[in-house]
C-alpha cells in the first residue's frame, strides 16, 4: 500500500527505486506502468491520465508509452527470442511480416543476440533472456522504460553488462529510466535514487519532486 | 494481434505441452469418431431397412395393376384390386403425365418354363438323373448323388420384361453378378426361386452366374395347337428380392422373341402387365396414388409403412445422436478442463502479454484459438476414425449377411455428416473454451509482476 507519494520524473531520467520486499517499489512501478488503477491520486505519464484510462486506452498506453523489463524476463516460452520481440511489433500493430522480422532482428543485434535469433527462451542464459527482454520493451520506442528487479536473477557480472545495456539503450532512445532494484551497483548507476519504505518515499538521493 | 498471430501463438501453446494437447484431441476425436460411426451406421441401417421395404426400389414408387381401383381400400398400401382391366399404351402416357410423376416403367410378364443346366453347378444337391453314381465333382458335392437328390428338370414360372437402364427405380436389388446389358435379347437375372429350383442355396449364388439356361414358350397357334419355342440365354446376375411375380429378368427384347407372334409390350395398345410410377417425393405418393385410381387402375405402394418405419428409424438415430453428443459433452468437459490448467499455469505469461499492451479481447482470441483448435484437430482425426470404423462395422455385417446368402449394405454416408461431426467438434470446444478464455481476459495486467 503505498501513500503521500509525490514523485516527478523528467523526461530522459535514470531513477532507480531500492528499499526493503514489501516496501511498494513494484506497486508504484505498476501504477506508473498503467498494470494498477490507484485508489486515489493522480498519475500522469507522457501527458496521459492514467486515472482517466481503462480497458483498451490502458493498453494503448502500455503498448506505446512503456516498456517493460521484469525479473523473470516475462518472455513467451513457446515463442522464439526474435518471435518476443516481434509480438510487441504485432501488438502495436506493425502487421507487416517484413518490417517486424527486420526490426526484431536489428534490436536483436542492438542488445548483442544476433546469432540466438531463431532460439526459444528456455535454449537462452538467464543474461540472454534479459536481454531479449530489453529488446522487446524498447521495440515500440517507448518514452518510459520500467525495470523491475532487472538483475534480481543474474549474477553480478552478468548484471552488470545488462545495467550497461540500460544505460545504453536509454541513452540512444532518449527515454526515461526507472529501475527497482536491490543491487546497490545498479541503484548507483541512476541520475536519482529513491528509497521507498512502508509505502513512503523515506530518502533520496538527487532531485526529489 | 491480428488472427493470423493469434493463430501463431495458439499452435505453438499448444505444442508446447504436447502430451496434455494430445490427450484432449484423443477424446475429441473418440467422442467424435463415436457420433459419426454411430449416425454412418443408423444412416445406412436406415437406407436399407426403407430399401428392403420398397424392394430395393425407389421409396416413391408405385405399383400399378392391370385392375381396377378398389374404392373401399384405396387407403390401404396394398389392397385388393378391383375388375380386370387392361392397362393400356394410352393409359401409361395418362399416367405418365400426372404432376409430381418423375417417371413411368411399363412392365411386360411370360410365362416360360426354364429347363435346367445338363450339369447342375457346384454347391447343388441336386443331379440329373444320368449322373447318378458317376464321380463327376458337380454332382451333390460330395453327398450321395441318390440319397436326398430331388430332380426338377423343368421350372415353371414367368420372365418380367423391363427397361433395367432404370434400375434404381425398379424393386430388384441384386445377389450376385449384375443386371443384363441394355437392350440384350440373351441375358437374364434369375431369382432364389430358381437357385432353389437347382437345390442351391442363396450363398451359391455366385455358382449360376456365367451359365446358360434355356427358356421355353408355347405360343398359341391356329385352333387348339400351339407352336413350342425355345431360347438360351446367359445367366448375368442373380436377384434378392422377387421383382412382383416371376423368376427371371430380362429386357422387353427377350420377351418379344419368344412371344414374336404377339405385339410387343409398349406398342399399339397391346395390353400391359403393369407398371412401376416414380412419385416425385415421398409425400407425394399418395395424391399420385388418388391421381391414377381416378384414371381407373388400383395401385400398391408401401408409403405408410415406410413412413411408419422411418418414423420409428428416426427415434433411434436421435437416441444414437444423444449417446454421440454424451461423448462429446465429456469430451467438451476435458476441453475446458485444459484450458482451465493452461490460464492457471499462465497466468504470468497472460500479464506480461497484457503489459506489452495485449487487450482483453486479443487474449480471449489466443485462448479460444487453442480451443478450436483442439477441437478441429479432434474432429478431423474422430471423422476418418469413425469412417474407419463404420466400414469396418459394414464389412463385418456384409460378411455376415453374405454368408446368410443376403446382399450386402453399401455404407451410406451423408456428405454433411464428415463435415458436421469436424464443424460440430470446432463449436462444442469453442463453447467449452469460452469460460477459461473469458477467466484469461479477465485477468489484470499486474499479473505480470505478481505471479
Amino acid at each position: 500500500m503505498l501513500h503521500d507519494i509525490s514523485l516527478e520524473v523528467a523526461e530522459g531520467e535514470y531513477v532507480s527505486l531500492v528499499g526493503p520486499s514489501g516496501s511498494g517499489k513494484t506497486t508504484l512501478l505498476s501504477l506508473v506502468g498503467g498494470l494498477d488503477h490507484p485508489q486515489s491520486g493522480e498519475i500522469r505519464v507522457g501527458g496521459h491520465d492514467l486515472r482517466a484510462l481503462s480497458g483498451d486506452g490502458l493498453a494503448a498506453f502500455r503498448r506505446e508509452t512503456v516498456g517493460f523489463v521484469f525479473q523473470h524476463f516475462g518472455l513467451l516460452e513457446a515463442l522464439t527470442a526474435k518471435e518476443n520481440v516481434e509480438l510487441a511489433l504485432t501488438l502495436a500493430g506493425v502487421s507487416n511480416a517484413v518490417q517486424r522480422h527486420h526490426r526484431a532482428t536489428h534490436l536483436l543485434e542492438r542488445v548483442g543476440l544476433a546469432n540466438r535469433l531463431d532460439h526459444r527462451p528456455p535454449e537462452l542464459s538467464g543474461g540472454e533472456r534479459q536481454r531479449v527482454a530489453i529488446a522487446r520493451a524498447i521495440a515500440n520506442s517507448p518514452r518510459v522504460i520500467l525495470a523491475d528487479e532487472p538483475t534480481g536473477d543474474l549474477d553480478d557480472a552478468t548484471a552488470a553488462d545488462v545495467g550497461d545495456l540500460l544505460e545504453q539503450l536509454r541513452a540512444e532512445e532518449g527515454c526515461t529510466l526507472v529501475v527497482v532494484t536491490h543491487h546497490r551497483q545498479l541503484a548507483a548507476r541512476a541520475e536519482r535514487s529513491l528509497a521507498l519504505g512502508a509505502g513512503e518515499l523515506v530518502e533520496a538521493r538527487g532531485a526529489l519532486g | 494481434m491480428n488472427w493470423r498471430d493469434a493463430v501463431t501463438l495458439a499452435g505453438r501453446e499448444i505444442r508446447r505441452r504436447p502430451a496434455r494437447a494430445a490427450l484432449t484431441v484423443l477424446a475429441v476425436a473418440l467422442a467424435a469418431a463415436l457420433l459419426c460411426a454411430l449416425l454412418a451406421i443408423a444412416g445406412t441401417a436406415r437406407t436399407r431397412v426403407l430399401s428392403q421395404l420398397s424392394h430395393g426400389g425407389s421409396l416413391a414408387g408405385i405399383s400399378v395393376e392391370p385392375n381396377a381401383p378398389n374404392p373401399a381400400q384405396a387407403t390401404l398400401d396394398d389392397p385388393a384390386p378391383g375388375l380386370p382391366r387392361p392397362l393400356t399404351e394410352a393409359a401409361v402416357t395418362q399416367i405418365s403425365r400426372l404432376q409430381d410423376v418423375l417417371m413411368v416403367l411399363p412392365i411386360v410378364v411370360a410365362p416360360v418354363e426354364l429347363l435346367p443346366p445338363a450339369t447342375p453347378p457346384a454347391g447343388s444337391t441336386l443331379c440329373p438323373p444320368t449322373a447318378v453314381g458317376s464321380s463327376t465333382r458337380s454332382c451333390g458335392q460330395g453327398q450321395d448323388p441318390g440319397s436326398a437328390a430331388t430332380v426338377t428338370p423343368v421350372l415353371t414360372t414367368s420372365a418380367i420384361g423391363a427397361n433395367l437402364g432404370q434400375v434404381n427405380a425398379l424393386p430388384i436389388t441384386l445377389l450376385a453378378g449384375r443386371l443384363p446389358i441394355a437392350g440384350s435379347g440373351a441375358e437374364v437375372a434369375v431369382d432364389e426361386q430358381y437357385l432353389a429350383s437347382l437345390g442351391l442355396t442363396s450363398s451359391h449364388a455366385s455358382e449360376v452366374i456365367g451359365t446358360r439356361v434355356e427358356l421355353v414358350t408355347f405360343v398359341p397357334a391356329t385352333g387348339l395347337a400351339t407352336t413350342t419355342r425355345y431360347q438360351t440365354a446367359e445367366i448375368v446376375g442373380v436377384l434378392d428380392e422377387e421383382m412382383t411375380s416371376g423368376d427371371i429378368v430380362a429386357w422387353p427384347k427377350l420377351i418379344e422373341t419368344l412371344y414374336s407372334s404377339e405385339t410387343p409390350p409398349g406398342q399399339g395398345t397391346a395390353p400391359i402387365d403393369g407398371a412401376i410410377v416414380i412419385a416425385k417425393q415421398l409425400s407425394q405418393v399418395s395424391p399420385v396414388r388418388a391421381a391414377i385410381a381416378a384414371i381407373g387402375y388400383s395401385t400398391a405402394a408401401p408409403v405408410g409403412l415406410i413412413l411408419s418405419v422411418g418414423r420409428y428409424l428416426h427415434v433411434v438415430e436421435l437416441v444414437l445422436s444423444g449417446i454421440g453428443i454424451v461423448a462429446l459433452a465429456i469430451a467438451a468437459l476435458g476441453i475446458a478442463n485444459a484450458l482451465f490448467a493452461a490460464v492457471r499455469e499462465r497466468r504470468r505469461e497472460i500479464g506480461v502479454l497484457k503489459a506489452i499492451g495485449a487487450r482483453d479481447r486479443d487474449v480471449l482470441r489466443v485462448f479460444l484459438l487453442e480451443a478450436g483448435m483442439l477441437g478441429a484437430l479432434g474432429g478431423l482425426f474422430g471423422t476418418v476414425l469413425g469412417m474407419g470404423m463404420a466400414a469396418g462395422i459394414a464389412a463385418n455385417a456384409n460378411a455376415y449377411l453374405h454368408s446368410q446368402g443376403l446382399s450386402g449394405v453399401a455404407l451410406s454416408v451423408p456428405w454433411p455428416l464428415p463435415l458436421g461431426a469436424v464443424l460440430g467438434s470446432c463449436i462444442v470446444a469453442l463453447v467449452a473454451g469460452a469460460l477459461p478464455a473469458r477467466r484469461a481476459a479477465r485477468l489484470p495486467a499486474r499479473e505480470a509482476v505478481d505471479a
